[in-house]
């Protein structure tokens, strides 16, 4: 069996006022893994641990079969990298910032490059700082994919793009992934992005994860019952996940919506959860008045 | 450790330059206005300036958060922090030679050749770059430019703490003190330009790196970004 692209065992980060506590997921190679959870889950904590930024105070991270430290240089000169805030000096032109880079991979594709920056209209004799925020993360994804990385760690990269490069972007890493060695790591907090790309997906709240699994079996498995109060009390705690009241009745969401269906009949609609019902119901919000 | 380097310099280079341009621009003053001043003090004054130029790149990184930028890159923390001493040590010494040669052949200079390429003024440049960047790096590897201010303000308050204290206390005690130590540093002047000595010196000066650079290693390891 191919050795996983990453694999994390028993995380644990303190900071004042936040804990991630026993992390621990597996992306398999040739295959993307959406993190997912609200704002200050903790998917920035993952991948700066990932990324060596920052030090565990528990737990392993292996990539590629090896340990992230250890083997720091070999494990980095395979991950591309694209950060929420893309760390590059303001007063610095874009031409320069990629000759900087550029010098630390061996695999260094400058024609994908230049075909990269094309595609995506980055002025390369412009300054970093002349940048919007979007134009910046699309630098960042460029760099990123000019060095032919087996393992791409995208922290919230489509937050500041518009909505037709969002979809260019999920339609680019979905040809990336033509090639069966590539792997995706893509935390954000927009699950309607990963929907259409992710195989896997972990769901971090609070700083614990509170479901890794395929898209395949959330797909089978996992469902929305939709109807009046009574639901709550009727259905299987062993198989209810979350709940979500509102003004006309009640969202609940199940692990086991065969069971579901089963027990509710035409009683209750049943829809397949999104991977936004699942965050929103996990999180017990949006409860209303 | 080349790569690391020649990053840094493409990513700083005009703000290197810019500063090297200010630091020259100061030294001619002195060099041509300042004709009292002893080679020795030149020397050791153009060693302090230049030996801040690393605070430049640390100041930029600060600023725009780029030290996550070199520390995603696939190099070691380690390579990170021999690339920038090895940059440091040879942007200083490039710094000071430059001060050396604006001193003896800037037109209308108070120096000659012979005052500054000796081994006093050529000791005192070496020393100086040295102890200070033996300070200041650790510093600004675990502190960013937060570290260049703890470094500034630590020296400024030892340094106001024994004035005030041989100021107010005006102790025979202290004069004793005052007068060794002051004794010791003529010494060690009568003592440079012999062989031995500034053997012993090179080696002591190399040791202190060293130390500062291992240092600089467990700190800059542990830094969290």
């Amino acid at each position: 069996m191919d050795t996983p692209a990453i694999r994390i065992t028993n995380l644990r980060k303190r900071y004042p006022g936040f804990e991630l506590q026993d992390v621990s997921f597996t992306l398999p190679r040739g295959y993307v893994m959406g993190l997912v959870g609200p704002n200050g889950a903790g998917k920035t904590t993952i991948v700066k641990l990932i990324m060596n930024l920052i030090r565990p105070d528990g737990g392993e991270i292996h990539v590629f079969g090896l340990d992230h430290r250890a083997h720091e240089a070999e494990v980095k000169s395979r991950i591309g990298w694209v950060y929420d805030v893309p760390p590059f000096y303001g007063d610095v032109s874009l031409r320069d910032t990629k000759r900087a880079i550029a010098l630390f991979y061996p695999k260094w594709n400058e024609s994908l490059f230049n075909q990269l920056a094309a595609q995506f209209q980055l002025p390369l004799r412009k300054k970093v700082k002349s940048l919007s925020n979007g134009m910046r993360t699309k630098l960042a994804l460029a760099l990123a994919l000019s060095h032919d990385a087996d393992l791409l760690v995208l922290d919230e990269p489509t937050t500041g793009l518009d909505p037709v490069f969002r979809r260019e972007l999920l339609h680019g890493l979905s040809d990336l992934l033509q090639d069966e060695r590539k792997s995706i790591l893509f935390s954000t907090h927009i699950t309607t992005d990963l929907e259409r790309i992710a195989d896997f997906v972990t769901f971090i709240r609070d700083g614990r994860v509170t479901l890794s699994t395929s898209r395949e079996e959330l797909m089978e498995k996992w469902g929305v019952v939709r109807g009046g109060e009574e639901l709550v009390e009727a259905m299987d705690p062993g198989i209810r996940r979350g709940i979500r009241h509102h003004p006309h009745g009640v969202d609940v969401l199940t692990s086991d919506v065969i069971a579901a269906r089963k027990a509710f009949g035409k009683k209750a609609v049943v829809d397949p959860a999104s991977f936004e019902d699942i965050v929103v119901l996990m999180e017990g919000r949006g409860r209303h008045a | 450790m080349r790569r690391v380097m020649e990053k840094d310099l493409i990513l700083n280079r005009n703000v290197i330059l810019i500063n090297g341009a200010i630091f020259a621009a100061c030294l001619s003053f002195f060099a041509i206005w300042e004709a009292d001043l002893p080679p020795r003090v030149y020397a050791g004054f153009s060693a302090f300036m230049v030996a801040f130029l690393p605070a430049v790149m640390v100041t930029r990184e600060d600023k725009f958060k780029a030290m996550i930028l070199g520390c995603s890159l696939p190099v070691e923390r380690k390579t990170i922090v021999r690339a920038r001493f090895v940059l440091s040590v040879g942007m200083a010494l490039v710094g000071v030679l430059g001060a050396f040669l604006l001193g003896a052949f800037l037109p209308s200079s108070s120096f000659r050749a012979g005052d500054l390429f000796a081994w006093g003024p050529l000791m005192t440049g070496l020393a100086g770059i040295t102890l200070v960047l033996s300070l200041l790096l650790p510093f600004t590897l675990r502190y960013g430019m937060k570290g260049i201010l703890i470094f500034l303000v630590s020296a400024q308050i030892l340094g106001a703490i024994l004035l005030v204290i041989m100021q107010v206390t005006q102790s025979s005690a202290d004069k004793v003190l005052m007068g060794k130590i002051l004794g010791a540093l003529a010494w060690i002047h009568s003592l440079v330009g012999h062989t031995a000595f500034n053997a012993l010196l090179v080696i002591f000066l190399l040791a202190t790196l060293g130390v500062s650079y291992l240092v600089s290693v467990r700190v800059f390891e542990r830094r969290e970004l």
